[in-house]
């Protein structure tokens, strides 16, 4: 489902020259499989996800995602992806349904056809009784809920995961990552980005540690632990992220 | 006091740090204004010499009053028609009909004076007429004031001067309402424009949402064209509301007063559809550059201050166009905002000429065009979704306080 083949991205920057974010990473990720991008602040996981959504065109290399190529087929890129992040914000002066009904209807619904799935979406995220409220009004776990319903209007095959529980309190991390786990089931192709150790350790079925823009190790917790002889992920990360920047590549 | 002081200290030494503050507090009010205003000052002593070498066209009506016509000819600022008027008072289309500016009738010429001054107050040529011819009539009243010097009060003829404005009360009300609204408009479009031109992109880059909305399936042009659209709209509906507004406020406040008693407050509905669309075409102007320039912003209050410069220079040579003798021409046609403004007053006035008009529409259609394909081709780069923050590391000149330069 998302296929990533040698992607870089290079930033000039005039005080640090070329800067490498991600310098040609590549893995895959199949349905129903939540594939876990891990990696320290800067490592290039956002700029990575960035480019996978198309917000970003890579320097070099490419990714295939449903089908569809991100330098050549971007609407469609995103037609098939559901993204969310910290940055991607709600629109303060709408309230959720309207904004699910704003998305359903950039995807191409009808008017009749994007309420519907307004209405599904508020019932299976549990948003009924604050849809009519402003976004500025709601709480962050609130606010987490319509981003998650906003992200799976057209309930697209691929979702992007960039760091969601950032800023949560516990119980609204723990809602978010029973809906990734959710999603999972229904046979969804996950990406899914953090620097959050246990979060990775218990969603993940297979992980990839990034660093300096590289990709230091990739496979499931187990390869991992056999590959570095920890038990524990931050042991892993720890060994490896030390072992990269010691220049031993995995 | 002491503690006030420090606290005054500090943020004038934060005002001083800020380059928008410079900028728009120290020096546009060095810069900007002597140019823009000596620029407008150019224009305006460039339409009002036009205006002050055109000869006026007067005309007696029945008999003569010799020493007013020798005076006429010996001016040349005068060109006296020879022929007399035989209508007994002409109108106002008689006068433009006939080429004159102003006819005097002579109702009595000795002992007493009286005369009548028959002028078009709708027209500027003919309020410059009876200006002129004010003045001439005064300087007459001294010279016979002199003559008579020695003599009794009672033997001095008296001098009365009656005027009688031919134009219609529609004319003189389109005519005031043509020098009015059309800067008007203008400040209004852009005002209207100023804070949705920031909102759009700034304030979405601002709460993160410009990230959410990029990632619609629709394309980046899509995007603008919707968010431009919706500017625009609430350009217009400010033009409207305030047009309407200020129609129905000169009604009842300005024009209660004897002299506009009669006055009509409508826009003539033939130069609805020029306003309307003049108004559409300068809008997308403006916001067009406003986003543009808004799109650069990293936060609102830089947008804000991106947008003001538009706003700035956007505004006087709307006032040009107010300014009596600015004639609508090829050349004003070229000046844009005030060809625009020109385009409004003639249009209200029905006073609309084809070639000015058509470069005026083509000069903005093109304007319009170029702004949008910029903001188009600015937002399809990576730098407009993603603002480079400013490097905390770079050095940079720090300002320094005068007094404490002074005190190392």
């Amino acid at each position: 489902m998302i296929h990533v083949k040698e992607i870089t991205k290079v930033f000039k920057d005039p005080q640090r020259k070329e800067f490498r974010a991600v310098d040609g990473i590549s893995f895959e990720c199949k349905p129903g499989e939540i594939f876990g991008l891990l990696g320290p602040n800067g490592a290039g996981k956002t700029t990575t996800l960035r480019m996978l959504s198309t917000l970003l065109t890579p320097s070099e290399g490419t990714a295939v995602i449903n089908g569809f190529d991100i330098r050549l087929d971007p609407d469609r890129v995103r037609a098939s992806i559901g993204f969310l992040s910290s940055t991607t914000g709600l629109y303060p002066r709408l309230t959720p349904r309207e904004i699910l009904m704003f998305f359903g209807r950039l995807s191409g619904y009808s008017a009749e056809r994007a309420r519907a799935r307004a209405d599904e979406l508020i019932d299976v995220h549990g948003i009924r009784e604050y849809a009519q409220v402003r976004c500025e009004k709601l709480s962050s776990g609130m606010k987490q809920k319509v981003s998650i319903a906003r992200a799976t209007i057209t309930d697209p095959p691929v979702l992007i995961f960039d760091e969601p529980t950032v800023g949560l309190d516990v119980l609204a991390a723990a809602q978010t990552l029973k809906a990734v786990e959710d999603h999972r089931c229904k046979g969804k192709c996950i990406l899914y980005s953090t620097h959050i150790m246990s979060e990775a350790e218990k969603l993940c079925d297979r992980i990839a540690i990034i660093h300096q823009g590289r990709i230091a190790a990739i496979g499931s917790l187990d390869e991992l632990r056999n590959q570095t002889g920890h038990r524990y992920l931050e042991d892993i990360f720890i060994s490896l992220i030390d072992g990269s920047a010691n220049g031993s590549q995995l | 006091m002491n503690r006030i002081i420090t606290v005054v200290r500090k943020e004038l030494l934060s005002f001083f740090r800020d380059h928008h503050t410079l900028l728009y507090s120290l020096l546009f009010p060095i810069i900007l204004y002597p140019v823009t205003f000596w620029i407008m000052n150019q224009i305006m002593l460039l339409q009002q010499g036009d205006l002050e070498k055109q000869a006026t066209r007067v005309a007696f009506q029945e008999s003569s009053f010799d020493r007013l016509a020798i005076r006429l000819l010996e001016d040349s600022r005068f060109e006296l028609r020879p022929d007399l008027l035989r209508d007994p008072v002409p109108d106002a289309r008689s006068l433009s009909e006939l080429n004159l500016d102003i006819v005097i009738r002579p109702l009595q010429c000795t002992p007493d004076i009286r005369l009548e001054l028959i002028y078009d107050q709708a027209v500027e040529r003919s309020i410059e007429a009876k200006k002129r011819l004010d003045d001439l009539i005064d300087k007459i009243r001294e010279e016979l004031l002199l003559e008579t010097s020695g003599m009794s009060l009672d033997s001095f003829p008296s001098f009365e001067i009656i005027p009688i404005d031919t134009a219609s009360v529609a004319k003189r009300s389109t005519f005031l309402i043509g020098a009015i609204l059309p800067m008007i408009i203008v400040i209004i479009t852009l005002m209207g424009g100023l804070y949705p031109s920031i909102e759009v992109i700034v304030s979405e880059r601002e709460r993160n949402t410009l990230e959410t909305s990029l990632l619609a399936p629709i394309s980046r042009t899509q995007l603008l064209a919707g968010k431009f659209i919706a500017v625009v709209i609430m350009s217009m509906l400010s033009v409207f509301l305030n047009v309407i507004s200020i129609l129905l406020t000169l009604k009842h406040t300005l024009f209660m007063a004897d002299e506009f008693q009669d006055m009509q407050f409508t826009l003539p509905l033939n130069s609805i559809p020029a306003i309307l669309l003049g108004s559409l075409l300068i809008s997308i102007i403006f916001n067009a550059l406003m986003v543009f320039l808004a799109s650069f912003a990293r936060n609102f209050k830089e947008g804000q201050s991106y947008v003001i410069l538009v706003y700035m220079l956007g505004f006087q040579p709307a006032v040009v166009a107010a300014l009596p003798g600015t004639k609508f021409t090829p050349t004003t046609a070229l000046i844009p905002v005030t060809n625009i403004a020109l385009f409004f007053r003639d249009a209200i006035r029905g006073e609309l000429t084809i070639i000015p008009s058509v470069i005026t529409l083509s000069m903005l259609t093109v304007l319009a065009t170029a702004f949008l394909l910029a903001a188009r081709l600015f937002i399809s780069r990576e730098t407009f979704v993603y603002r480079p923050e400013k490097d905390a590391t770079k050095k940079k000149r720090a300002f320094r306080i005068p007094w404490r330069t002074m005190r190392r």
